[in-house]
């Protein structure tokens, strides 16, 4: 991906003002953009989230169809994560399969719904060994100002918890609604020195695009974290990462809450 | 599924204590055509690492005007698992090798090498558990043997948390049934663990245990260091010897 | 002493990072594997595997990738006595007078497109085969065919095409050095 050359001249600018204390966009070190969800937008699929983080917008969509399970886990449904950075994103995404960031980024959200037990798996079972649903979760970038990341993963478990599973299409009993379990949230943040600024935008990251995410669980257990970027992470911003992470996280997970009732 | 006890009195299923790692074996350029090598073993990990360059880039469009690229590719043989790997990298291997070649680029002086690249390949031979961090350390020796300034050597090893407690360097029971999986890499400069250059994350712990994990995998990785520097200097300060 | 990357060298006095030294914090550390050296002012590291550089008056085998009136380019390969690939490829540049200290009027006459050549880095990207040892040490007919010595000449076994050229010593038996023995 070729680099826009105005993320180049904007470094200098972003730099100085983090050396004053100070965020481009006037937020402070530790805030999150105004986040915007909708839920269900999607007639077509079974589930779907439109998810705005500031400018940053992704869409999700859940579909789902009954299919073998693995042989090592044959009374489990199965989620397969895909992301697509799509070129009308960004004007650095280019078209073509996905690239090791869009990989990346589908592994992350992936663990972050696995791990949490969002969705209990065994309640997808139709026929154990023969037959579960499998939940195939796919997230589509639209508007890259900036972490992606959690976007996408709040994209995701948006739509999860708008997913009716579709049963009666495939003959395998009635439609019910997928029960999701768990909220896990994926906080990002950006590194630079011993500054950590959460939910980086797209210009805070042209000073180096080195991230850590951190998906925490409601029970405030850690479910998931990728450090992203080639950078050396000193141990005393990991301790505060892990805190802060999970606090912020608490504040995403309200606004999640909220968005069915 | 019937359950898996990981620990048993106090011991794991291969008999070592929980802040014990698996045997391992280090050997420095095992290659010749490459600028540095290394043949690794760590539990039943069998890893190479070769080192080309700094070289001319291929394609010319990927020169950066004021560094060395540095490339990783992580690859698992067909025959190194139970059940046939197809051959090229799928979804996992792609991951592996974006957060390992990051773990290393801050750790290569890539500013001495403008418009060339650092190509760092890992083949896996035979995998267990902690492939990718075998492969890291296999790699950080590989540079070393080629001759490419580091500001030190990266160091990774991963900690699990089986049967709810900590264990160190899990292998593939452990990390197939474990509640989490850690993997950690360090750059080690002088002996003292500076930062950390990997970190993942895939299951389920507190924040606790997390910082928990950290300090176990810094003793480990001090251990691993020792016999990084070994298969280095085993290597090299024989030559001189036969040399004077 | 024999150091790692990363190892901090333990001055008493104060020295300045040379060759294979990085400085942080007011400290010296290596950056290379290899052994200190201490030099006037300056500490180095001699390096046990040395990645390639090229400083004014090594030798380097090249190709000539273009030969036009008095000037020939050549595309620098390896430098001699090392099987290491160079970290960019240069193409230095070989005039007319640097081929023998005869009058030679016509590059042509030395060497031809695609030769493969051993040169002296005269001054920066400047060339020189001037000496016995220098010159061309492998070259192809027209016809596809490897040139032969013959005399002072080079001939073509297959067509009998003879061409003159700035012949090397080592013509048909350059090996690059020492390390390896693989004769060409």
């Amino acid at each position: 991906m070729p680099e826009d050359i105005l993320m180049e001249i904007k470094k200098d600018y972003v730099l100085s003002k983090i050396r004053d204390g100070e965020r481009i966009d006037g937020r402070k070190f530790d805030e999150i953009r105004p986040i915007e969800i909708q839920t269900g937008l999607i007639a077509k699929a079974e589930g779907s989230a439109l998810v705005k983080l500031g400018n940053t917008m992704v869409v999700a969509g859940v579909k789902m169809q009954p299919g073998e399970p693995f042989p090592d886990t044959p009374d489990q449904g199965i989620i397969i994560t895909n992301a697509e950075l799509v070129p009308l994103a960004s004007p650095t995404f280019e078209p073509g399969p996905p690239d090791e960031n869009a990989i990346e980024l589908a592994r992350v959200v992936d663990r972050g719904i696995r791990h949490s037990e969002a969705v209990d798996l065994k309640e997808l079972c139709i026929e154990e060994g023969e037959k579960v649903w499998v939940i195939f979760i796919d997230i589509w970038a639209l508007d890259d100002d900036g972490n992606l990341m959690d976007a996408s993963a709040l994209a995701a478990i948006a739509a999860l918890m708008n997913t009716t599973v579709p049963a009666e299409r495939f003959e395998v009993g009635e439609d019910f609604p997928l029960a999701v379990k768990d909220l896990p949230v994926a906080i990002t943040s950006l590194v630079f020195e011993d500054k950590i600024l959460v939910d980086p935008c797209l210009d805070e990251l042209s000073i180096g695009k080195n991230t850590i995410t951190i998906t925490t669980d409601q029970n405030d257990n850690i479910v998931s974290i990728q450090k992203s970027g080639p950078f050396l992470l000193k141990e005393e911003v990991f301790d505060r990462l892990i805190d802060l992470s999970i606090e912020k996280a608490k504040e995403v997970r309200r606004i999640l809450k909220n968005i069915n009732s | 599924m019937e359950e898996i006890k990981l620990i048993v009195d106090g011991k794991r299923l291969d008999g070592r204590g929980f802040e014990e790692l698996r045997p391992i074996k280090i050997e420095a350029g095992v290659l010749k055509r490459a600028d540095g090598s290394c043949y690794l073993e760590m539990g039943k990990n069998k890893v190479v690492a070769a080192v080309y360059g700094p070289r001319e880039v291929h394609p010319k469009h990927l020169e950066e005007p004021d560094r060395a690229i540095v490339r990783y590719r992580y690859s698992m043989a067909p025959f190194s698992v139970e059940e046939r790997k197809r051959p090229g990298p799928d979804r996992r291997s792609i991951e592996i090798s974006k957060v390992s070649r990051e773990a290393l680029e801050p750790v290569i002086m890539k500013e001495l090498f403008p418009r060339s690249a650092i190509d760092i390949f890992v083949e896996v031979l035979q995998a267990d558990a902690g492939s990718r961090t075998a492969c890291l350390n296999a790699a950080s020796v590989a540079l070393v043997d080629a001759g490419i300034p580091m500001k030190g050597i990266v160091t990774s090893v991963a900690v699990a948390k089986v049967d709810g407690v900590l264990v160190l360097d899990p292998m593939k029971e452990e990390d197939n049934y474990g509640e989490a999986d850690i993997p950690f890499a360090f750059l080690i400069r002088n002996g003292k663990i500076e930062s950390i250059t990997l970190l993942q994350m895939d299951g389920r712990v507190t924040a606790e245990e997390l910082r928990k994990a950290l300090e176990l995998a810094k003793k480990g990785a001090m251990e691993i260091y020792k016999l990084q520097r070994e298969a280095i200097m085993k290597k090299y300060v024989k030559e001189e010897e036969v040399m004077e | 002493m024999f150091v790692l990357p990363g190892d901090r060298i333990r001055c008493i006095e104060e020295f300045e990072a040379g060759e294979g030294v990085y400085e942080e914090n007011g400290e010296l550390y290596a950056s290379v594997a290899g052994k200190v050296v201490f030099e006037g002012k300056r500490v180095k590291i001699e390096p046990a595997n040395k990645i390639p550089e090229l400083r004014n008056g090594d030798v380097i085998i090249g190709r000539v990738i273009d030969v036009r009136g008095s000037i020939a380019l050549i595309r620098f390969e390896r430098k001699v006595g090392q099987e290491r690939a160079l970290a960019k490829s240069f193409v230095g540049v070989l005039h007319v007078s640097n081929v023998t200290d005869e009058f030679l009027k016509n590059m042509e006459d030395a060497v031809g497109f695609g030769d493969v050549v051993k040169a002296k880095i005269v001054e920066d990207l400047k060339l020189s085969i001037k000496g016995e040892d220098l010159g061309v040490v492998k070259a192809k007919c027209k016809c596809g065919n490897d040139l032969v010595l013959d005399g002072d000449k080079l001939k073509c076994p297959k067509c009998g095409n003879v061409e003159s050229r700035k012949i090397s010593a080592d013509y048909g038996r350059c090996c690059n050095g020492g390390k390896g023995s693989r004769n060409g």
